[in-house]
Protein backbone atom coordinates (compact mmCIF):
# COMPACT_ATOMS: atom_id res chain seq x y z
CA UNK A 1 0.00 0.00 0.00
CA UNK A 2 1.41 3.60 -0.88
CA UNK A 3 1.79 6.49 1.38
CA UNK A 4 -0.71 8.00 -0.38
CA UNK A 5 -3.21 5.30 0.11
CA UNK A 6 -2.63 4.77 3.26
CA UNK A 7 -2.99 8.25 4.48
CA UNK A 8 -5.91 8.37 2.40
CA UNK A 9 -7.11 5.47 4.68
CA UNK A 10 -6.54 6.90 7.74
CA UNK A 11 -8.66 10.00 6.93
CA UNK A 12 -11.48 7.96 6.08
CA UNK A 13 -11.73 5.97 9.30
CA UNK A 14 -10.83 8.90 11.19
CA UNK A 15 -13.85 10.72 9.68
CA UNK A 16 -15.89 7.13 10.18
CA UNK A 17 -15.30 7.27 13.96
CA UNK A 18 -15.96 10.81 14.31
CA UNK A 19 -19.55 10.30 12.44
CA UNK A 20 -19.80 7.12 14.76
CA UNK A 21 -18.71 9.51 17.67
CA UNK A 22 -21.73 12.07 16.87
CA UNK A 23 -24.25 9.81 15.92
CA UNK A 24 -24.44 7.00 18.54
CA UNK A 25 -24.44 8.70 21.80
CA UNK A 26 -27.65 10.75 20.78
CA UNK A 27 -29.52 7.28 20.43
CA UNK A 28 -27.48 5.70 23.06
CA UNK A 29 -29.18 8.65 25.53
CA UNK A 30 -32.40 7.12 24.14
CA UNK A 31 -31.33 3.65 25.34
CA UNK A 32 -30.80 5.10 28.64
CA UNK A 33 -33.99 7.00 29.56
CA UNK A 34 -35.77 3.86 27.90
CA UNK A 35 -33.88 2.05 30.17
CA UNK A 36 -34.35 4.39 33.08
CA UNK A 37 -37.83 5.26 32.66
CA UNK A 38 -38.91 1.15 32.49
CA UNK A 39 -37.06 1.42 36.76
CA UNK A 40 -38.75 4.42 37.23
CA UNK A 41 -42.17 2.68 36.41
CA UNK A 42 -40.92 -0.54 37.93
CA UNK A 43 -40.60 1.27 41.08
CA UNK A 44 -43.75 4.21 41.21
CA UNK A 45 -46.25 0.49 40.42
CA UNK A 46 -44.06 -1.89 42.12
CA UNK A 47 -43.25 -3.98 39.26
CA UNK A 48 -46.55 -3.67 37.33
CA UNK A 49 -47.03 -0.76 35.70
CA UNK A 50 -50.66 -0.17 33.99
CA UNK A 51 -51.14 0.56 30.22
CA UNK A 52 -49.91 4.06 29.66
CA UNK A 53 -52.52 6.89 28.74
CA UNK A 54 -52.84 9.53 26.35
CA UNK A 55 -53.65 13.32 27.11
CA UNK A 56 -54.28 15.51 24.28
CA UNK A 57 -52.74 18.93 24.55
CA UNK A 58 -56.32 20.68 23.47
CA UNK A 59 -57.33 24.43 23.07
CA UNK A 60 -57.60 24.72 26.91
CA UNK A 61 -54.69 22.82 27.63
CA UNK A 62 -52.24 24.83 25.26
CA UNK A 63 -52.96 28.26 26.54
CA UNK A 64 -52.19 27.24 30.07
CA UNK A 65 -49.05 24.87 28.85
CA UNK A 66 -47.37 27.79 26.94
CA UNK A 67 -47.86 29.94 29.96
CA UNK A 68 -45.59 27.00 31.71
CA UNK A 69 -42.77 26.45 29.45
CA UNK A 70 -42.91 29.80 27.85
CA UNK A 71 -43.10 28.15 24.26
CA UNK A 72 -45.43 25.67 22.68
CA UNK A 73 -45.32 22.03 23.85
CA UNK A 74 -44.60 20.80 20.17
CA UNK A 75 -46.80 17.71 20.12
CA UNK A 76 -50.30 16.45 19.96
CA UNK A 77 -50.53 14.84 23.05
CA UNK A 78 -48.52 13.46 25.88
CA UNK A 79 -48.27 9.83 27.42
CA UNK A 80 -48.90 8.80 31.23
CA UNK A 81 -49.35 6.43 32.94
CA UNK A 82 -51.84 6.23 36.05
CA UNK A 83 -52.90 3.91 38.89
CA UNK A 84 -55.43 5.10 41.36
CA UNK A 85 -53.85 8.75 42.21
CA UNK A 86 -50.64 7.94 41.17
CA UNK A 87 -49.30 9.13 38.01
CA UNK A 88 -46.30 8.75 35.85
CA UNK A 89 -45.00 11.62 33.26
CA UNK A 90 -41.84 11.25 31.40
CA UNK A 91 -41.58 14.68 29.66
CA UNK A 92 -38.75 16.61 28.09
CA UNK A 93 -37.32 20.56 27.91
CA UNK A 94 -34.38 21.77 25.85
CA UNK A 95 -31.83 22.79 28.99
CA UNK A 96 -29.96 25.61 26.59
CA UNK A 97 -29.45 22.97 23.34
CA UNK A 98 -30.69 19.91 23.71
CA UNK A 99 -33.47 17.80 25.45
CA UNK A 100 -33.27 16.91 29.08
CA UNK A 101 -35.96 13.76 29.80
CA UNK A 102 -37.50 13.93 33.51
CA UNK A 103 -39.22 11.33 34.84
CA UNK A 104 -41.69 12.53 37.48
CA UNK A 105 -43.99 10.55 39.62
CA UNK A 106 -47.25 12.44 41.21
CA UNK A 107 -49.39 11.31 44.23
CA UNK A 108 -52.48 12.99 45.41
CA UNK A 109 -51.13 16.46 43.56
CA UNK A 110 -48.20 16.03 44.89
CA UNK A 111 -44.69 15.17 43.46
CA UNK A 112 -43.56 11.53 45.18
CA UNK A 113 -40.26 11.46 42.83
CA UNK A 114 -38.54 12.93 40.32
CA UNK A 115 -35.46 11.27 38.45
CA UNK A 116 -33.53 12.93 35.33
CA UNK A 117 -33.78 9.95 33.20
CA UNK A 118 -31.03 11.48 29.99
CA UNK A 119 -29.36 14.23 29.96
CA UNK A 120 -27.43 15.17 26.76
CA UNK A 121 -26.25 18.45 27.65
CA UNK A 122 -22.50 19.30 28.49
CA UNK A 123 -22.99 21.76 31.01
CA UNK A 124 -25.52 21.90 34.23
CA UNK A 125 -25.66 18.02 34.82
CA UNK A 126 -25.03 18.23 38.56
CA UNK A 127 -29.12 18.57 38.48
CA UNK A 128 -29.25 14.50 37.97
CA UNK A 129 -28.05 14.36 41.43
CA UNK A 130 -30.37 13.73 44.16
CA UNK A 131 -29.25 16.47 46.40
CA UNK A 132 -31.47 18.50 43.80
CA UNK A 133 -34.10 16.84 42.55
CA UNK A 134 -35.05 15.61 46.49
CA UNK A 135 -36.37 19.26 46.67
CA UNK A 136 -39.07 18.61 44.49
CA UNK A 137 -40.52 15.81 46.89
CA UNK A 138 -44.13 17.27 48.27
CA UNK A 139 -43.72 19.91 46.14
CA UNK A 140 -47.41 21.06 44.67
CA UNK A 141 -49.25 23.76 42.34
CA UNK A 142 -51.16 25.96 43.43
CA UNK A 143 -53.95 28.28 41.08
CA UNK A 144 -50.88 30.48 40.21
CA UNK A 145 -49.31 27.39 38.30
CA UNK A 146 -45.67 28.03 40.20
CA UNK A 147 -44.43 25.70 42.84
CA UNK A 148 -45.61 25.74 46.66
CA UNK A 149 -41.69 26.10 47.56
CA UNK A 150 -38.57 27.48 46.68
CA UNK A 151 -36.21 25.26 44.33
CA UNK A 152 -32.20 26.69 45.04
CA UNK A 153 -30.64 26.62 41.57
CA UNK A 154 -27.12 25.03 40.96
CA UNK A 155 -24.44 27.91 39.95
CA UNK A 156 -23.43 26.98 36.57
CA UNK A 157 -26.94 25.26 35.59
CA UNK A 158 -28.88 27.80 35.45
CA UNK A 159 -30.56 26.75 32.33
CA UNK A 160 -30.61 23.10 33.47
CA UNK A 161 -32.64 24.21 36.75
CA UNK A 162 -35.17 26.57 34.92
CA UNK A 163 -36.10 23.24 32.96
CA UNK A 164 -36.68 20.87 35.56
CA UNK A 165 -38.72 23.75 37.25
CA UNK A 166 -40.89 23.89 34.47
CA UNK A 167 -40.85 20.26 33.74
CA UNK A 168 -42.40 19.51 37.81
CA UNK A 169 -44.60 22.88 36.91
CA UNK A 170 -45.59 21.19 33.74
CA UNK A 171 -46.14 17.04 35.24
CA UNK A 172 -48.59 18.98 38.04
CA UNK A 173 -50.66 20.81 36.03
CA UNK A 174 -51.04 17.26 33.71
CA UNK A 175 -51.99 15.25 36.38
CA UNK A 176 -54.65 18.49 38.03
CA UNK A 177 -56.54 17.96 34.64
CA UNK A 178 -56.55 14.16 34.34
CA UNK A 179 -57.76 14.15 38.04
CA UNK A 180 -60.22 16.55 37.84
CA UNK A 181 -61.18 14.94 34.35
CA UNK A 182 -61.77 11.80 36.50
CA UNK B 1 2.80 65.09 9.68
CA UNK B 2 -0.08 66.39 11.67
CA UNK B 3 -2.17 67.17 8.83
CA UNK B 4 -1.36 63.89 7.30
CA UNK B 5 -2.34 61.65 9.97
CA UNK B 6 -5.89 63.33 10.12
CA UNK B 7 -6.48 62.81 6.83
CA UNK B 8 -5.67 58.99 6.93
CA UNK B 9 -7.41 58.99 10.57
CA UNK B 10 -10.18 59.87 8.43
CA UNK B 11 -9.76 57.29 5.23
CA UNK B 12 -9.94 54.71 7.59
CA UNK B 13 -12.41 55.73 9.94
CA UNK B 14 -14.84 55.82 6.72
CA UNK B 15 -13.43 52.49 5.51
CA UNK B 16 -13.88 50.72 8.72
CA UNK B 17 -17.06 52.25 9.78
CA UNK B 18 -19.27 49.61 7.77
CA UNK B 19 -17.50 46.79 9.02
CA UNK B 20 -17.57 48.39 12.65
CA UNK B 21 -21.67 48.34 12.35
CA UNK B 22 -21.75 44.85 10.91
CA UNK B 23 -19.52 43.77 13.91
CA UNK B 24 -21.39 45.84 16.57
CA UNK B 25 -24.66 45.01 15.37
CA UNK B 26 -24.15 41.55 14.98
CA UNK B 27 -21.88 41.17 18.41
CA UNK B 28 -25.02 43.00 19.87
CA UNK B 29 -27.57 40.57 18.34
CA UNK B 30 -25.52 37.47 18.89
CA UNK B 31 -25.03 38.82 22.82
CA UNK B 32 -28.91 38.94 22.79
CA UNK B 33 -29.42 35.62 20.86
CA UNK B 34 -31.07 33.78 23.61
CA UNK B 35 -33.56 36.65 24.81
CA UNK B 36 -34.17 37.03 21.34
CA UNK B 37 -34.69 32.94 20.36
CA UNK B 38 -32.19 33.32 17.49
CA UNK B 39 -30.93 30.48 18.60
CA UNK B 40 -34.09 29.06 18.40
CA UNK B 41 -34.69 30.50 15.02
CA UNK B 42 -33.75 28.97 11.62
CA UNK B 43 -33.57 31.08 8.09
CA UNK B 44 -33.59 29.27 5.25
CA UNK B 45 -33.01 30.02 1.68
CA UNK B 46 -31.23 29.55 -1.52
CA UNK B 47 -28.22 32.00 0.03
CA UNK B 48 -28.15 29.93 3.00
CA UNK B 49 -28.09 26.45 1.47
CA UNK B 50 -25.48 27.39 -1.00
CA UNK B 51 -23.14 29.42 1.76
CA UNK B 52 -23.41 26.21 3.75
CA UNK B 53 -23.24 23.61 1.28
CA UNK B 54 -25.64 21.61 3.04
CA UNK B 55 -25.44 18.24 1.46
CA UNK B 56 -26.38 15.21 3.43
CA UNK B 57 -23.72 13.03 5.50
CA UNK B 58 -25.78 9.88 4.74
CA UNK B 59 -27.80 9.03 1.53
CA UNK B 60 -31.53 9.19 2.29
CA UNK B 61 -33.10 5.76 3.32
CA UNK B 62 -37.21 5.09 4.27
CA UNK B 63 -40.11 3.33 4.32
CA UNK B 64 -42.93 2.76 1.78
CA UNK B 65 -46.27 3.04 3.95
CA UNK B 66 -48.95 0.68 1.41
CA UNK B 67 -49.84 3.73 -1.59
CA UNK B 68 -47.51 6.27 -2.17
CA UNK B 69 -46.75 7.17 1.50
CA UNK B 70 -42.85 7.40 2.36
CA UNK B 71 -41.27 7.52 6.17
CA UNK B 72 -37.73 9.28 4.77
CA UNK B 73 -34.67 9.81 7.54
CA UNK B 74 -31.47 12.19 6.28
CA UNK B 75 -29.18 12.82 8.90
CA UNK B 76 -31.30 12.10 11.76
CA UNK B 77 -34.07 14.16 10.74
CA UNK B 78 -37.62 11.91 9.63
CA UNK B 79 -39.92 13.28 6.57
CA UNK B 80 -43.16 12.53 6.83
CA UNK B 81 -45.63 14.70 5.03
CA UNK B 82 -45.23 18.52 4.42
CA UNK B 83 -45.00 19.29 7.99
CA UNK B 84 -41.06 20.18 9.52
CA UNK B 85 -38.91 17.08 9.46
CA UNK B 86 -38.74 15.06 13.40
CA UNK B 87 -35.30 15.33 14.68
CA UNK B 88 -34.68 11.04 15.54
CA UNK B 89 -31.17 9.91 16.37
CA UNK B 90 -30.25 7.21 13.81
CA UNK B 91 -30.85 4.93 12.49
CA UNK B 92 -34.47 4.40 11.69
CA UNK B 93 -35.22 0.84 12.16
CA UNK B 94 -38.85 0.52 10.98
CA UNK B 95 -42.10 2.71 9.70
CA UNK B 96 -45.56 1.48 10.62
CA UNK B 97 -49.23 2.91 10.29
CA UNK B 98 -50.69 2.89 13.55
CA UNK B 99 -55.14 2.14 13.88
CA UNK B 100 -55.72 5.47 14.42
CA UNK B 101 -54.11 6.03 11.32
CA UNK B 102 -51.44 7.70 12.45
CA UNK B 103 -48.03 7.16 11.39
CA UNK B 104 -45.04 5.66 14.10
CA UNK B 105 -41.66 5.28 13.52
CA UNK B 106 -38.37 4.07 15.54
CA UNK B 107 -34.70 4.04 15.73
CA UNK B 108 -35.15 1.01 18.33
CA UNK B 109 -34.72 3.43 21.34
CA UNK B 110 -37.47 5.82 20.83
CA UNK B 111 -40.63 6.03 18.92
CA UNK B 112 -42.24 8.83 17.35
CA UNK B 113 -45.74 9.14 16.51
CA UNK B 114 -47.11 11.83 13.68
CA UNK B 115 -49.89 12.37 11.58
CA UNK B 116 -50.08 11.81 7.87
CA UNK B 117 -48.85 15.35 7.12
CA UNK B 118 -45.41 14.85 9.71
CA UNK B 119 -47.19 16.90 12.32
CA UNK B 120 -45.47 15.59 15.69
CA UNK B 121 -48.41 13.94 18.14
CA UNK B 122 -45.92 12.13 20.53
CA UNK B 123 -42.31 10.54 21.09
CA UNK B 124 -41.46 8.22 23.97
CA UNK B 125 -38.97 5.79 24.91
CA UNK B 126 -39.77 2.37 23.29
CA UNK B 127 -37.54 -0.86 22.83
CA UNK B 128 -40.22 -2.93 21.47
CA UNK B 129 -40.53 -1.51 17.90
CA UNK B 130 -40.52 -3.89 15.28
CA UNK B 131 -37.80 -3.52 13.16
CA UNK B 132 -39.19 -3.52 9.36
CA UNK B 133 -37.01 -3.79 6.04
CA UNK B 134 -36.04 -0.23 4.36
CA UNK B 135 -37.09 0.18 1.09
CA UNK B 136 -35.97 1.19 -2.14
CA UNK B 137 -36.49 5.05 -2.89
CA UNK B 138 -37.89 6.09 -6.09
CA UNK B 139 -35.80 9.27 -7.82
CA UNK B 140 -38.57 11.65 -7.24
CA UNK B 141 -39.00 11.08 -3.31
CA UNK B 142 -35.29 11.49 -2.66
CA UNK B 143 -35.39 14.63 -4.40
CA UNK B 144 -38.02 15.82 -3.10
CA UNK B 145 -36.61 14.96 0.40
CA UNK B 146 -32.96 16.08 -0.86
CA UNK B 147 -34.38 19.79 -1.65
CA UNK B 148 -36.15 19.90 1.25
CA UNK B 149 -33.19 19.41 3.18
CA UNK B 150 -30.97 21.38 1.70
CA UNK B 151 -33.45 24.24 2.33
CA UNK B 152 -33.76 24.07 5.78
CA UNK B 153 -32.21 26.39 6.87
CA UNK B 154 -29.44 27.31 9.39
CA UNK B 155 -30.34 28.57 13.08
CA UNK B 156 -30.31 31.94 12.94
CA UNK B 157 -27.63 32.79 16.14
CA UNK B 158 -25.47 30.33 13.53
CA UNK B 159 -25.59 33.04 10.48
CA UNK B 160 -25.15 36.24 12.84
CA UNK B 161 -21.82 34.76 14.08
CA UNK B 162 -20.31 33.83 11.30
CA UNK B 163 -21.58 37.30 9.74
CA UNK B 164 -19.74 38.37 13.03
CA UNK B 165 -16.17 36.75 12.02
CA UNK B 166 -16.80 36.82 8.24
CA UNK B 167 -16.91 33.22 7.46
CA UNK B 168 -20.33 33.74 5.53
CA UNK B 169 -18.74 35.74 2.96
CA UNK B 170 -16.65 32.69 1.99
CA UNK B 171 -12.75 31.72 2.62
CA UNK B 172 -11.78 35.49 1.96
CA UNK B 173 -14.53 36.69 4.70
CA UNK B 174 -11.97 35.86 7.82
CA UNK B 175 -9.71 38.03 6.01
CA UNK B 176 -11.56 40.86 5.61
CA UNK B 177 -13.35 41.12 9.09
CA UNK B 178 -9.39 40.60 9.99
CA UNK B 179 -8.47 43.62 7.66
CA UNK B 180 -11.39 45.68 9.02
CA UNK B 181 -9.74 44.67 12.90
CA UNK B 182 -6.60 45.55 11.52
CA UNK B 183 -8.28 49.19 10.76
CA UNK B 184 -9.57 49.66 13.68
CA UNK B 185 -6.78 48.96 15.55
CA UNK B 186 -5.08 51.46 13.66
CA UNK B 187 -7.80 53.84 14.06
CA UNK B 188 -7.64 53.80 17.84
CA UNK B 189 -4.01 54.41 17.28
CA UNK B 190 -4.26 57.55 15.41
CA UNK B 191 -6.86 58.99 17.48
CA UNK B 192 -4.83 58.70 20.59
CA UNK B 193 -1.71 60.18 18.36
CA UNK B 194 -3.64 62.85 17.21
CA UNK B 195 -5.02 63.70 20.66
CA UNK B 196 -2.00 63.74 22.16
CA UNK B 197 -0.06 65.71 20.50
CA UNK B 198 -3.14 68.26 19.92
CA UNK B 199 -2.80 68.36 23.62
CA UNK B 200 1.15 69.21 23.42
CA UNK B 201 0.53 71.62 21.03
CA UNK B 202 -2.54 73.85 23.24
CA UNK B 203 -0.45 73.24 25.92
CA UNK B 204 2.58 75.10 23.74
CA UNK B 205 0.05 77.91 22.32
CA UNK B 206 -0.47 78.56 26.05
CA UNK B 207 2.61 78.51 27.61
CA UNK B 208 4.09 80.60 24.49
CA UNK B 209 0.59 83.08 25.29
CA UNK B 210 1.47 83.51 28.91
CA UNK B 211 4.91 84.28 28.16
CA UNK B 212 4.00 86.89 25.52
CA UNK B 213 1.57 88.46 28.26
CA UNK B 214 4.57 88.73 30.81
CA UNK B 215 6.86 90.43 28.88
CA UNK B 216 4.36 93.24 28.00
CA UNK B 217 3.86 93.44 31.53
CA UNK B 218 7.32 93.81 32.11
Amino acid sequence: MSSVHLYKWLISALLASLLFAVSVPARADDLTAAAAQEKLLASAFQGAPPVPKTLWINKALKKDVKKILRHDYGALRVRYWQQGARTVWVLEEIGKYKPITVGIVINEGAIEKLDVLAYRESHGWEVRHDFFTHQFIGARLPKNKKLDRKIDGISGATLSVRALKKLARLALYFDARVQANE
Amino acid sequence: MSRVLFRWHRRIGITSAVFVLVLAVTGLLLLLAQPLGLDQKTIGGELVAKSYNQTPKSAPMGYQLGDDKWVVMVDGLVYVGDASPTALAPPLIGASKTDDGLIAFSNGAQTVITRRDGTLVERYADSTFQKTRAGALPNDVREKVLARYQGRGMSASRILLDIHTGRFFGKAGPWVMGLASALLILLSLSGIVMWSTAGQRRRRRERLQKQAANSKIG
